[in-house]
């Protein structure tokens, strides 16, 4: 420990107090501090870093943060002795580990709200990546997730360096790219979309995609194991074509559960990640935009069985439509779905519209405009309460029109036509 | 599954297992074995936050006694929840033999009659203290059969000298380990107390660091036992009366 309780800390001219040691990781120590009146975390390295890692910093610094679901570092922390660190926010309290899910000690309220954590870790990615940066080193430590709400905290920012530019991290094991693992390239915004997608594969299956049948082939999980598992002969546990590395019954149980109520179109993007992505690092693997994309349509289609409580989707689509809820066999609830564009939102209690879904030129995945409520007198009638910030029109199977106020409710009728803007007309179908 | 909160049952882990091999003949009566049994108890009021800070690896907990016989504290390797200590007794002699043929046994495919998993399994890491020469004369023979397991060979071994620096206790401990930069001569209860903690916590936590480039290319996969070693070597830097 380089400081001690109640210790000045002296940086460039300001001071800071230490209140306490919050951790101690192999890079550096993170303190809580009093700066400017306000609590901070503070992570102070315990080597001296190299001049490029403290000027790449300071740039961090200075261009700021892709979001704020990034503890980004805020100020550069130069010590007299030549050591430095960074000032960051604090990680507030409702929020747990990504390593506490995978344990099976936290988890998230329901499956929506899983996913809606997917969307903010794609959308944080894509943003970091729009600026030009790279994260270099994703892994299970760096996240963190409210299970209530869905919101998402990305810690461990340091790392992030402009694209193509590496100062040395390279990853961590089983989440690197396999050309990283295989020393074969430096890691850049493509081995992020790889890592991107082993998150999003433990988030979903709560399993590694390329832990199987073929760990059988070790005695010992060594550095040569290691590299052929995830460096030069990795193959994905749900290969389409080789069967060989599917998750060991008993041992893999999340998995083999898991993977099974995935709707066909995110198994794609995995298989497209982990089996052509192999080969083809830059156009082969899913993007943030196209896993939003599938994630958000996962979301639309998410229905709860009325029995168990359960969340699947019906998925007319699929080669299999699962006409009864897939865990306890009872009927599936009869919904209207509001049609838009190519989005299909079944209409369920607390089912929310988005964005997105009524300005196709939106990027906004997140901000919801809209949410199916039931009638306080009548609970059997349901409605789209809207918070919008302009009247819409409707017009029902009989053609009579109807202006809804930006804060209204659209009635839940058959064949109604929704008319959010002159380029966005949904249409309520029944299912 | 267990659909509150969408829990489940956990990742599939890699097991790592931490054996203590400890001698409590009669030379360590007192301040040594008390020493030792602080020192664990230190450990594992850790432990549970290291397991809490890694999804990469489920920590199972072994603790081999010897004195004129050896042996287990628990049957099986345990959970850092379940592994509980009770204080160790010192008496009768050094049967390191015995200690060895144990650890032997133990060091096989759970399929074969070990302990070790026979899926998923990573070098396990064993930390063996004693304070004087072994009483049993075949020793040596019961090594070079310990010495030809699998997981005796990938282990990251150390050896904990209590007190003592004879040159032939030195040698003893030294052929266990395989090399003499992992035996450790530790002088105080304090000492000890750090040793064994700064061993069992960094090896357990190497696992879960990230990789970073020795800028001279080659793959990104480390040797787990030398990264341990060396952040091990760094830390015990910062600790008084030990040599090595």
């Amino acid at each position: 420990m380089k400081f001690s309780k109640n210790e000045i800390i002296k940086s460039n001219g300001s001071t800071m107090k230490v209140l306490d040691l919050l951790g101690d990781g192999g890079q550096g120590e993170v303190y809580l501090v009093d700066y400017d009146h306000n609590k901070y975390a503070l992570k102070i390295y315990k080597d001296i870093q190299y001049d490029d890692f403290k000027n790449n910093l300071r740039s961090n610094i200075e261009k700021g943060s892709p979001s704020d679901n990034f503890l980004w570092p805020k100020k550069l922390v130069e010590l007299e002795d030549g050591n430095f660190g960074y000032l960051m926010d604090l990680r507030p309290n409702n929020y747990s580990s990504f390593v506490s899910y995978l344990n099976g000690k936290d988890g998230f309220k329901d499956r929506k709200t899983m996913i809606k954590w997917c969307i903010e870790l794609c959308t944080s990615f894509k943003k970091l990546h729009e600026m030009g940066y790279s994260y270099q080193d994703l892994n299970d430590g760096s996240f963190f997730f409210d299970g209530d709400t869905g919101e998402l905290l990305i810690c461990d920012n340091d790392n992030v360096t402009a694209n193509q530019k590496n100062l040395g991290v390279l990853g961590k094991i089983k989440y690197m790219a396999p050309e990283i693992v295989r020393g074969d390239a430096l890691p850049d915004t493509h081995s992020d979309r790889f890592s991107l997608a082993v998150i999003l594969f433990m988030t979903l299956c709560l399993g590694n995609p390329f832990e199987g049948e073929r760990l059988k082939n070790y005695n010992i999980i060594d550095e040569k194991a290691e590299l052929e598992l995830y460096g030069t002969k990795p193959l994905f546990v749900y290969h389409k074509t080789d069967k060989s590395n599917r998750p060991v019954r008993g041992y893999h149980a999340s998995v083999l559960k898991r993977w099974p109520t995935l709707p066909t179109y995110i198994k794609e993007a995995f298989h497209r990640t982990f089996v052509d992505g192999l080969q083809d690092r830059e156009n082969g693997r899913t993007t943030e935009i196209e896993w939003i994309k599938q994630l958000c349509r996962y979301r639309d289609e998410l229905i709860s069985c009325p029995k168990c409580g359960v969340e699947y989707i019906k998925g007319l689509a699929e080669n299999k439509p699962n006409l009864v809820c897939p865990y306890c066999g009872a009927n599936s609830k009869k919904l209207s779905v509001l049609v838009i564009g190519k989005s299909y939102i079944v209409l369920e209690l607390g089912k929310k519209i988005y964005k997105h879904h009524i300005d196709k030129y939106s990027s906004d995945y997140l901000t919801e405009v809209g949410v199916v409520i039931a009638n306080k007198n009548n609970p059997s009638l349901w409605g789209i309460k809207v918070s919008l910030n302009h009247d819409i029109l409707v017009k029902d199977s009989k053609g009579v029109e109807k202006t809804i106020q930006a804060n209204g409710v659209i009635p839940i009728v058959k064949d109604l036509k929704v008319k959010f803007s002159d380029e966005t007309i949904g249409v309520i179908y029944e299912q | 599954m267990n659909n509150d909160r969408m829990i489940g049952e956990g990742i599939a882990r890699q097991e790592l297992n931490l054996l203590f091999v400890i001698d409590n003949s009669g030379s360590m009566d007192g301040e040594k074995l008390g020493a030792v049994n602080n020192a664990i108890r230190d450990v594992m009021s850790i432990m549970p936050d290291i397991q809490d800070d890694t999804s990469d690896a489920l920590i199972k907990i072994s603790a081999l006694k010897f004195s004129n016989d050896a042996e287990w504290i628990y049957s099986e390797p345990k959970t850092v929840e379940d592994f509980k200590w009770t204080d160790l007794y010192a008496d009768g002699g050094t049967n390191l033999s015995e200690a060895y043929s144990k650890l032997a046994k133990f060091l096989s495919k759970q399929s074969s009659g070990g302990k070790m998993p026979d899926l998923g399994g990573i070098a396990p890491i064993i930390i063996l203290m004693t304070d004087g020469m072994p009483t049993s004369p075949d020793w040596e023979l019961r090594l070079e059969s310990l010495k030809k397991k699998g997981w005796f060979k990938c282990a990251l071994k150390y050896a904990l000298a209590i007190g003592i620096d004879t040159s032939e206790a030195m040698d003893v401990l030294t052929k266990f380990t395989g090399t003499p930069e992992t035996v450790l001569k530790v002088y105080t209860a304090e000492a000890l107390r750090k040793v064994i903690k700064i061993i069992a916590v960094t090896s357990s936590k190497v696992k879960s660091n990230s990789t970073r480039s020795n800028g001279q290319g080659g793959t990104a996969v480390a040797d787990n036992n030398v990264v341990a070693q060396n952040q091990i070597a760094e830390e015990l830097q910062q600790v008084e009366d030990v040599e090595w």
